[in-house]
């Protein structure tokens, strides 16, 4: 599918509605604090919109369509954990995080636990995911752009790559974070004019088009049996293709509901408002965008599967190309262009702040903590930021091009399960757990990380049929595993005496600090508001 | 590791109080959630018993998961509400440095 002038015109204007809010944001982006946290100047419903657009990717909006068309009912599970996790999020992650942490997760850890290892642990965690998270984009993106627009792969990664860049480089948080609030306003209105547009074709009536989409794969279905062929998923109901398929969808959305809960890239966004309550408005905010966007997913999967030439068998695989093909049907080339340019600012805007989250580990945990001790110099801090920003598109961008005729679904899927299995066990242990230590910690980090990487590597997707791991998503092992063995060596090396007594006082001081944001072991403890505004 | 020095102009008490309170609101919570969903995914995903349409054009599976975006709405609603009720009750005394 190629398309026209209207589309370049369209994605040109795009470009340039992002490259003023890059150059308004590059004027105000001179520290560390603003080129990574906004200097904590966003408001809460800001945040949450710019918390919703970071979710509703091209891969949810255009690949959660797909596979309702395709699979039916079991499309629509992708869109029903995200409202899901975020809720988890708000009640267990969201609040302690504003109260305790300043640029990173690494800071939520280190209020805790001083050691250097704990930091350089969840540091190392975030940068590994946070790549894998954003190669998976870059790559996808690239097909995505090539089949939109009829360019060749590499000129559409290096177009991203290049904008990229210029956003995260110049522009800094506060630039991705505008950024991702236009393409969420112009995302929701894209996805409201499709869902009146199939609706109007079907008498304004939902269940009228749930009736027609069931009736359709019952006829195909039937002419399947006839044939002799198997039959494909039913519209309206579960599709069970055996244990197999089951513990593995199963252990997909384990991963991918928890693993929202310690993606660096989703947290830092609550690190951008001055206090836990901008916080909470956030994740409100961004879970009703969520509830009211996604419920609509149906509409938009069904519209695709009866309204596209030849139903599900003119859609190719995979499903990504179901909305703008179905925008092609509803508005000819003009709703094609606009959705085709709004999928595109939809990747550029993700990508941008999975390369913030990577800098902030590289430049505040790595460099500041880790290397220099806390003893910075911030206009070098800020360099080295801009370089790991720089490094973080380079390196992500050389691996797209080399990897162009692999399969890398599975990317995604591992990065969102190291997030669960590596980090959520950190952050919920050092947030709730008093007999948490450091060592245990450390360990459970090391292990989901572990567990969850040689899992994939040996699993079907790497080795084929005769992998020793049947499952291609590693969640339901590796994620009670992080947990196992953070609580098994944390019980192994519990203090005694005064450590036991000293640590016992450090935690309900975190706990104070976690609820109130004021840190009743400081005299001159300021609130996370100060504390990110002062650096 | 440095031992936790009284809370200033902190008033213990309250914290105590205010830490209690939103444990009272935060878990119940959780815990609605993480059932309602967990349940939605074991039903559908391991069992037939969702299976089959509540009338034309609307299966159970649908139904159930549909009712869980209500769900997280009203879950966000309340939780809102409530914590804005608890933090105007156990509102903490000002330190010097949040003046």
């Amino acid at each position: 599918m190629k398309i026209s002038a209207t589309a370049a015109v369209i994605f040109l204007l795009l470009v340039a509605v992002t490259l003023g809010i890059t150059y308004w944001a590059g004027k105000r982006n001179k520290s560390v604090s603003s080129h990574l946290v906004a200097s904590g100047h966003i408001s809460g419903r800001q945040n949450g919109v710019a918390i919703a657009g970071d979710f509703i990717s091209a891969a949810t909006f255009l690949g959660t369509t797909g596979a309702i068309a395709l699979g039916g009912f079991n499309g629509f599970y992708y869109a029903v954990y995200i409202p899901i996790a975020y809720v988890l999020a708000m009640l267990l992650v969201a609040e302690p995080l504003r109260n305790l942490g300043q640029f990173t997760l690494g800071d939520v850890l280190a209020t805790r636990f001083g050691g250097l290892n704990v930091r350089g642990a969840i540091a190392t965690s975030s940068i590994i995911l946070s790549l894998i998270y954003i190669v998976a984009q870059f790559v996808g993106a690239a097909l995505l752009i090539k089949l939109l627009f009829g360019i060749e792969y590499w000129v559409a990664a290096v177009i991203i790559g290049v904008l990229t860049t210029i956003y995260t480089l110049f522009g800094g948080m506060l630039a991705t974070t505008y950024i991702q609030i236009v393409k969420t306003a112009i995302l929701l209105f894209c996805g409201a004019v499709l869902v009146v547009m199939v609706l109007a074709k079907f008498g304004w009536n939902p269940l009228t088009l749930f009736q027609k989409a069931e009736a359709a794969t019952n006829a195909s279905n039937a002419a399947a049996k006839a044939a002799g062929k198997a039959a494909a998923p039913e519209a309206l109901e579960p599709f069970r293709g055996g244990a197999l398929k089951q513990w593995d969808q199963f252990s997909l959305i384990l991963g991918v509901t928890l693993g929202v809960l310690g993606l660096p890239h989703v947290m830092i966004r609550f690190l951008t408002v001055r206090d836990s309550n901008a916080a909470r408005t956030s994740a409100v905010t961004a879970i009703w965008i969520f509830a009211g966007f996604l419920i609509f997913m149906p509409v938009l999967g069904y519209g695709g599967m009866l309204l596209i030439e030849k139903g599900r068998a003119g859609i190719p695989p995979g499903g990504n190309m179901t909305v703008p093909m179905l925008s092609n049907v509803l508005g000819g080339d003009l709703l094609l262009s606009f959705v085709s340019a709004v999928a595109f600012a939809t990747i550029l805007a993700a990508l941008s702040g999975l390369v913030i989250a990577t800098s902030g580990a590289v430049a505040h945990d790595i460099y500041g903590k880790l290397m220099k001790k806390g003893h910075v110099d911030p206009s070098k801090q800020l360099f080295v930021a801009r370089a790991a920003t720089l490094g973080a598109v380079v390196v992500s961008l050389l691996i797209a091009l080399l990897v162009e005729k692999q399969n890398v679904a599975f990317l995604a899927t591992l990065a969102i399960t190291i997030s669960a299995s590596a980090n959520l066990p950190a952050l919920l242990g050092t947030i709730y757990w008093r007999k948490a230590t450091a060592k245990g910690i450390f360990w459970g980090m090391i292990s989901g990380l572990l567990v969850a990487v040689l899992m994939i590597l040996f699993s079907t997707t790497f080795m084929g049929d005769n992998a020793p791991v049947k499952l291609t998503a590693p969640g339901i092992i590796s994620i009670p595993a992080g947990f196992l063995v953070m609580w098994l060596v944390s019980m192994m090396t519990q203090p005694k005496g005064e450590d036991l007594a000293a640590a016992n006082s450090l935690f309900d001081r975190i706990r104070i600090q976690a609820v109130t944001g004021m840190d009743p072991g400081n005299p001159d403890h300021l609130t996370p508001a100060q504390r990110v505004a002062g650096h | 590791m440095p031992p936790s020095t009284p809370p200033g102009e902190f008033n213990a008490e309250q914290y105590r109080e205010l830490e209690s309170a939103r444990k009272k609101l935060v878990t119940p919570l959780v815990i609605i959630t993480a059932v309602a969903f967990w349940a939605q995914q074991i039903i559908t995903n391991f069992t037939s018993w969702m299976d089959g349409a509540v009338f034309s054009g609307m299966s159970w599976a649908y139904l159930y998961a549909f009712a869980l975006f209500f769900l997280v709405v009203a879950v966000t609603t309340y939780y809102r509400r409530q914590m804005a009720v608890i933090e105007a009750k156990y509102k903490p005394s000002q330190t010097g440095a949040d003046q």
